[in-house]
């Protein structure tokens, strides 16, 4: 990791181009149909296969043939393919989620809005509601998206088309925008002036750069020669990782076992069961990763602290004061519920949940924007023609890249029948908050929570409509009968983040880490982003036609694992009724003031670490705990910090610092091998059967 | 505060003034065996830890004669740095210096001083109570660059302009929290050190005297 690339080296070829195309459609028709199908919906849920194996395959194939051995850049190109499929848990281990990935798009979007035109209550008004270009009019084909073709009928593609292009632009350009903030705006500072640490890069850019180590006295990858102590290392970790994964097998695969409530291949939630007997009210759940306690061990002490501090502050102190001073309500079980459920992080009279959400991720974000003012000069420098060659990419095209994307955005909403003013805002906000997820992500992990419909909608979107008199303040329970509010209410998620996008293969924060991966793999960086936008096209496109294909001929809606249920989260937000965040609040005044107390506590710790060497507390840490409720944070911060301390320690800070990535990398790498086992399970004795049973011609 | 507010506050009436210098500061001692100590810090690989380096160089003879050339060599010899062992609570023991062992594999190093350090309880106690990561004890040298190279030293040995000791304290990770006492334990240490180092020289050179 230490030695730097001399410089960049192109990647984009014929064949990386081909196999990229070829490998994306090959994954998202495999892993759309496991999405589907399967029965892991938390685990087995999109195409099952590390990017360990195309890598291992290459090494094979180089050693029969050296010219058909990829380079270290060309593999760069073509991981968009399976990064695109797999969500942003595919970087660090090959981790898969479907529902966080294109799937997950797709759910948001055309399943959404299918699904609502066949809901037993709503369905009425959606289809009353719904334009032509969101989902086909033609009855029959309204019904055959809930129960699947009948024998003998066929999709009508032509009413199916506009929806496809309509949904496939309004996914591509949001691609689109993560890529332009990520190779044009966040990356050349966080990578080359902050040194940010992209822990999730750390596998992928050890992975590719030691297999790409080529001897060529003997025509094989650098990579095995298990003389060199770091390589040593790397593969006794992997070992190590290997049987860690015994973790999410039993907790997640074996059927009598799997009863812990894990997924996504080693998210397991602890439970604390001890501890509400001694402290009624405490947070008593914290989720242990191998993967991200193993990458961890990169972060800076004070990051750590930060996420432990803050758990004992606001997860065991606060709750568990203010229940036995009765200031919260004691309800039994509280203790042990996730994030997103009835808990006190939620909560009159201090939601530290919405404060980190509404305020602190907003704060971070005009934050770190303000902090890239010039990187914004110079973007609009090069717009007028004063371009410069960055790693291969050039700043004019960039710059015209991003403009022309955030333009389209607008119009497209605004065509839709967005008032013009939301569309913007929406944009704007869109800038602020992908920015403090991608600064999250850059720095810790993928953990933060949705702004759409966490409050952010009812606190800064709706009411601005409200206040220019595009809609009035009380929306009725049947639905809006407003376009302009319905439009908005359909396109705010997940354009204006749901985990859909916080967790996506290529939103904000995947965008960034890949521009790492690029930079650091020597990769050009104008290649990447070629390839990237390439595959995403070719994807997303064919993940919308493919869907409809599967849904229609087998089983619909009622008979997969699609989230009919996202019309309802649709719905609820400002299409047909109101929600407005801490719980039982009535209106947004609530959700505005914990916000401005967010960002005056965030820029609060901002400018004290800023300025105060002594003062430990990070900002982005303590963003990321709160908003995302404690719980995704403080355990595997805790226990990364102990080994890091009884490292460091016991072998010293040399030593530490030279195997420290090996490790990580190793752990990472061996934890997710066994995926690809499980998925080929999963796939031909649960998926393939399930789909072929309710298979019509 | 900042860590040179900390610093200031550490050694308080010790210190006669500060410097700048390119990543850290330079502080002139007064009433001390030493006369200044560099006080900067480095990133510990790629994270955003920071580890502290207190450097103190301990001038001898600022001219080199036969005889200094002569002792700057002796000196090399028995050029040592401390092994830490344990996890919760540490114990030292001095070793031969590995940049001696490296860069000068024909020299045979001489055990003396390490003895005489190995022995010194009140040392013991210094260095356990500073939980310094690393000590080196190297003769002096100056950069001919930016960066230390084997070439540079192995260059000053062969024609040093001063004769002297550079003694360098490492203290990794963590200690940003309870900064000022480390700053005040590692002065101590380094003071007495520096005093032990002096007292040895002078004996050396005496020694060397009469060979």
């Amino acid at each position: 990791m230490s030695a730097q690339p001399p410089s960049v080296i192109r990647g984009l070829t014929a064949r990386s181009i081909l196999i990229g195309a070829i490998l994306v459609i090959v994954a998202q028709a495999i892993g759309d149909m496991t999405w589907l199908y399967t029965s892991k919906t938390g685990t087995i849920n999109a195409f099952w296969l590390p990017f360990i194996y195309i890598v291992l395959l290459n090494e094979l194939i180089g050693r029969a043939n050296p010219r058909l051995r990829l380079t270290a850049q060309e593999l760069v190109c073509i991981f968009p393919a399976l990064a695109l499929v797999n969500s942003i848990k595919y970087y660090p281990k090959g981790a898969l989620s479907g529902g966080e990935a294109l799937s997950g798009y797709i759910e948001k979007t055309i399943v959404s809005v299918g699904a609502g035109m066949n809901d037993p209550t709503t369905g009425e008004y959606w289809r009353m509601m719904t334009p032509p270009w969101m989902f086909p009019k033609d009855p029959t084909m309204i019904a055959a998206w809930q129960t699947g073709l009948t024998p003998g009928q066929q999709i009508l593609w032509g009413e199916f088309l506009p929806p496809i292009i309509y949904w496939s632009l309004y996914t591509i350009l949001m691609y689109y925008l993560a890529l332009f903030l990520g190779f044009g705006v966040w990356g050349r500072r966080w990578v080359d002036v902050e040194r940010l640490i992209f822990p999730l890069s750390i596998p992928m850019i050890y992975m590719i750069r030691n297999a790409s180590d080529i001897d060529p006295a003997t025509n094989k990858s650098r990579w095995f020669r298990l003389q060199e102590p770091t390589l040593r290392v790397f593969w006794v970790a992997f070992f190590i990782g290997l049987i860690a994964s015994l973790i999410p097998v039993f907790g997640e695969i074996v059927p009598p076992l799997a009863v812990f409530g894990a997924f996504a291949w080693g998210e397991q939630p602890i439970l604390i069961f001890g501890l509400p007997s001694i402290m009624p009210g405490a947070m008593a759940k914290g989720v242990f990763q191998v993967d991200q306690v193993a990458l961890w061990l990169l972060l800076p002490n004070n990051l750590l602290i930060t996420a432990v501090l803050a758990y004992v502050v606001f997860g065991l102190l606060y709750q568990w004061i203010g229940v036995i001073s009765g200031a919260l309500p004691y309800n039994p079980g509280m203790e042990f519920l996730w994030n997103w459920e009835d808990i006190p992080a939620n909560w009159f009279p201090f939601p530290y949940r919405h404060v980190g959400i509404l305020g602190m991720m907003v704060g971070l974000g005009i934050i770190t924007l303000i902090t890239l003012r010039s990187r914004f000069m110079d973007l609009a420098r090069a717009l007028r023609g004063r371009s410069e060659d960055e790693y291969g990419l050039s700043t004019r095209s960039i710059a015209w890249f991003g403009l022309i994307v955030t333009i389209a955005i607008l119009a497209l909403f605004t065509a839709s029948g967005v008032p013009f003013i939301i569309a913007l805002a929406m944009v704007v906000f869109a800038y602020i908050y992908w920015t403090a997820l991608a600064r999250v992500t850059a720095t810790m992990w993928w953990h933060v929570d949705d702004f759409a419909n966490n409050g952010g909608v009812g606190t800064y979107i709706f009411p601005l409509g409200v206040a220019l008199g595009y809609w009035p303040a009380t929306v009725p329970t049947t639905g809006t009968t407003n376009f302009g509010l319905f439009a908005t209410g359909i396109l705010t998620i997940p354009f204006n983040n749901t985990w859909t996008l916080r967790v996506n293969g290529f939103g904000p924060g995947a965008a960034v880490t890949y521009y790492k991966i690029a930079r650091e793999t020597g990769t050009n960086v104008r290649d990447a982003l070629v390839a990237a936008s390439t595959i995403i096209a070719i994807g997303v496109v064919f993940g919308y036609v493919w869907r409809i294909w599967l849904l229609n001929h087998a089983g619909g809606l009622a008979n997969s694992n699609a989230w009919a249920w996202t019309s309802g989260m649709k719905f609820s937000n400002f299409i047909g009724g109101t929600s407005y965040v801490p719980v039982g609040a009535t209106d947004w005044v609530p959700g505005l003031t914990y916000g401005l107390i967010g960002i005056i506590i965030v820029a609060v710790v901002w400018f004290l670490r800023s300025r105060f060497a002594w003062f430990f507390i990070d900002p982005t840490s303590l963003t990321m705990s709160m908003a995302v409720g404690l719980i995704w944070t403080w355990l595997s911060g805790l226990v990364a910090l102990i080994i890091k301390v009884v490292l460091i320690r016991t072998i010293g800070v040399r030593r530490f610092e030279s195997y420290v990535i090996p490790l990580a990398a190793g752990i990472s790498l061996g934890f997710g091998a066994p995926i690809l086992l499980a998925g080929l399970i999963e796939f031909f004795a649960v998926v393939l059967p399930r789909f072929s049973a309710q298979f019509v011609p | 505060m900042s860590e040179l507010e900390t610093i200031k506050l550490a050694l308080g009436d010790k210190i006669s003034n500060i410097a700048w210098d390119l990543d850290g500061w330079v502080i002139l001692l007064k009433d001390s065996n030493i006369s200044n100590l560099k006080v900067s810090r480095r990133l510990v690989g790629i994270s955003f830890d920071w580890e502290w380096h207190f450097v103190t160089p301990l001038i001898i003879r600022e001219e080199v004669d036969e005889a200094g050339l002569r002792l700057y060599r002796e000196m090399k010899r028995r050029e040592v740095q401390i092994k830490r062992r344990g996890i919760l609570r540490y114990s030292y023991e001095w070793v031969t210096g590995e940049l001696l062992k490296r860069v000068f594999p024909e020299i045979t190093p001489e055990n003396d001083l390490l003895t005489l350090l190995n022995r010194d309880e009140n040392l013991q106690r210094l260095l356990k109570r500073s939980s310094i990561d690393e000590l080196y004890i190297n003769t002096y040298f100056e950069l001919g660059g930016a960066t230390l190279s084997d070439e540079t030293v192995r260059k000053y040995y062969e024609s040093p302009t001063m004769v002297g000791w550079l003694i360098t304290a490492i203290k990794g990770p963590g200690s940003e929290w309870r900064f000022g006492p480390i700053v005040k334990r590692i002065y101590e240490l380094l003071d007495y050190l520096a005093g032990k180092l002096l007292g040895f020289s002078r004996e050396l050179e005496s020694r060397l005297a009469f060979l």
